[in-house]
């Protein structure tokens, strides 16, 4: 166990006793991440915000199960995951479908545009595979190690490399810019 | 170096440290190829756009929602009779679900329920002669459970209640019917076929089951290809199969063990005899309060031990748990 999930334990514990600083610290390290792989599976904001909103009191319920013994990314991403599954498969929301072949890509001039390329990102990888999707959100969103997701994913870690390598060479190939306008 | 290898390089140095000599000769590919470079820029520039941020609205939400929660956690381990919170008393008392204002309200109204059932049991009435007297007089064991859980639902001390009125109430109550194998607890599911390559010889068991006579030895198995299931072999040849009493924590199976023997049903688990009793309600000083399983009962673990290998429960747990009505505290542990 590092030095990390040391911490990461002890934060847990904080808040296990009643410390409500410790519930704040952990909302605002991971809400992110949490709401970031939601949008990214459902696409839609509203439902993005009820599902993060799920992960939270669910992790809240059950963070006397955490033991760090694997990071609590580790442990968030993978009741994010199911929390997100659970709500599609009980039809409570539905992800919103979204068509590669209808990405366009971006102009010269928005490819530098942060706020234009972010947008069009996230909508590329809203469609991407699901299991190349989630590997490169635990990877960026989550910031877990190609090892801590294999282990999440139960694949060896070459799968996960070939994953995110896979999401990236086909946001790569999608977001190359034109010169014409988009 | 091959392209395909060179982009997986540049992707892997992104997310985690490479050798430096393989990315330095990924570079110098790059250099001499076109459609390398672009990788590369395209995959610069997505790396470098910000990721999705949660609105601040939701922040804050969840932010109370966390505060709620600590709240609940900072009275619940003392549990104490004095504060009328029973062990498990803010377990079910739901973030979302329930105004904050009710809480003390329905305290108040359980704890009455409570009051009232055991003063009912008290004058020989109990909640049988009111409802069903006939019924009453000719329960059988099969009937237990059902009447156990009708009469935990109804004075159940979670969320509110006093610890006296759950140990009075407890007193009262049969358990459900009960065997012990191994040192686990299962309970009856029917008379069952078994494969006897399945078959995994265990402890007999002495048991009179639900019948009033003397308990004799039952050969037990345990089922292979189902952890939770055994069988015992009665007199006449067939089988009557069992379920392991079992709790959820952290998505994983726990189960009710016994450190005595329950000969017939209607006796309750008991903790094991390596545990000193507790004699606090929180647990001192056998156990200190740990958190909450996934229904969110409330464990308590021994010093030094790991929720992960077993824990204890408080007895007064709420009338849905599988612990429900038991007076005493109770061992679970890893299945």
């Amino acid at each position: 166990m590092g030095a990390n999930a040391l911490s990461e334990l002890e934060l847990v514990r904080a808040a296990l006793s009643g410390d409500e600083r410790s519930f704040e610290t952990l909302v605002r390290t991971h809400a992110d991440a949490v709401y970031g792989h939601a949008l990214r599976f459902f696409g839609d904001q509203a439902t993005a915000e009820d599902a993060t909103q799920e992960v939270f009191i669910k992790v809240f319920r059950s963070l006397a199960s955490f033991d760090g013994r694997s990071a609590f990314s580790t442990w968030l991403f993978r009741v994010t995951r199911n929390v997100c599954l659970d709500l599609a498969r009980a039809g409570k929301h539905r992800p919103v479908p979204t068509d590669l072949m209808e990405l366009e890509p971006p102009s010269v001039r928005d490819f530098a545009d942060d706020v234009v390329m972010s947008r069009v990102v996230e909508t590329a990888i809203r469609a991407l595979p699901p299991e190349e999707r989630d590997a490169l959100g635990a990877v960026t969103l989550f910031g877990m190690s190609y090892e801590q997701a294999a282990a999440s994913f139960d694949v060896p870690v070459g799968t996960v490399k070939s994953r995110v390598f896979r999401a990236r060479r086909t946001l790569s190939r999608l977001l190359e810019p034109t010169e014409g306008g988009a | 170096m091959e392209c395909l290898k060179a982009q997986q390089m540049l992707s892997e140095a992104i997310d985690s440290a490479v050798p430096e000599d393989e990315l330095a000769e990924a570079r110098a590919h790059c250099v001499g190829c076109e459609e390398c470079t672009r990788f590369a820029r395209s995959l610069e520039r997505i790396s470098s756009l910000p990721t999705p941020v949660a609105p601040d609205a939701l922040v804050s939400r969840l932010v109370a929602l966390g505060a709620q929660e600590a709240a609940v956690l900072r009275t619940a381990p003392a549990g104490s009779p004095e504060d009328g919170v029973a062990p498990d008393g803010h377990a079910a008392a739901p973030v979302r679900l329930m105004p904050a204002w009710w809480a003390p309200r329905l305290t108040a109204y359980a704890a009455v329920a409570a009051v009232l059932l055991v003063a009912l049991v008290a004058t020989g009435i109990g909640l049988g002669g009111v409802l069903s007297p006939r019924e009453a007089v000719f329960e059988t064991a099969e009937d237990t459970r059902a009447r156990t859980d009708g009469a935990a639902l109804s004075a159940a001390p979670a969320p509110g209640g006093t610890q006296e009125a759950t140990k009075a109430l407890s007193d009262t109550l049969i358990a459900p019917p009960y065997v012990v194998i191994d040192g686990l607890v299962y309970t009856p599911t029917g008379p069952r076929t078994v494969d006897a390559a399945t078959l995994v010889t265990a402890t007999p068991v002495l048991t009179s089951l639900h019948a009033a006579s003397d308990p004799i030895t039952l050969p037990a198995y345990r089922i292979s290809t189902s952890n939770d299931t055994a069988v015992l072999q009665l007199t006449d040849g067939t089988y009557l199969g069992f379920s392991a009493v079992t709790r959820e924590f952290g998505g994983r199976a726990f189960v009710l063990t016994s450190g005595s023997l329950l000969t017939s049903y209607g006796q309750w688990p008991t903790l094991p005899a390596r545990f000193q009793q507790p004699t606090a309600p929180d647990g001192s000083p056998t156990f200190s309060f740990f958190g909450k399983d996934d229904s969110g009962t409330l464990i308590y673990i021994p010093t030094g031990g790991q929720a992960t290998d077993g824990f204890a429960v408080a007895p007064g747990s709420g009338p849905q748990d599988p612990a429900a009505g038991n007076p005493n505290w109770t061992w679970w542990q890893r299945l």
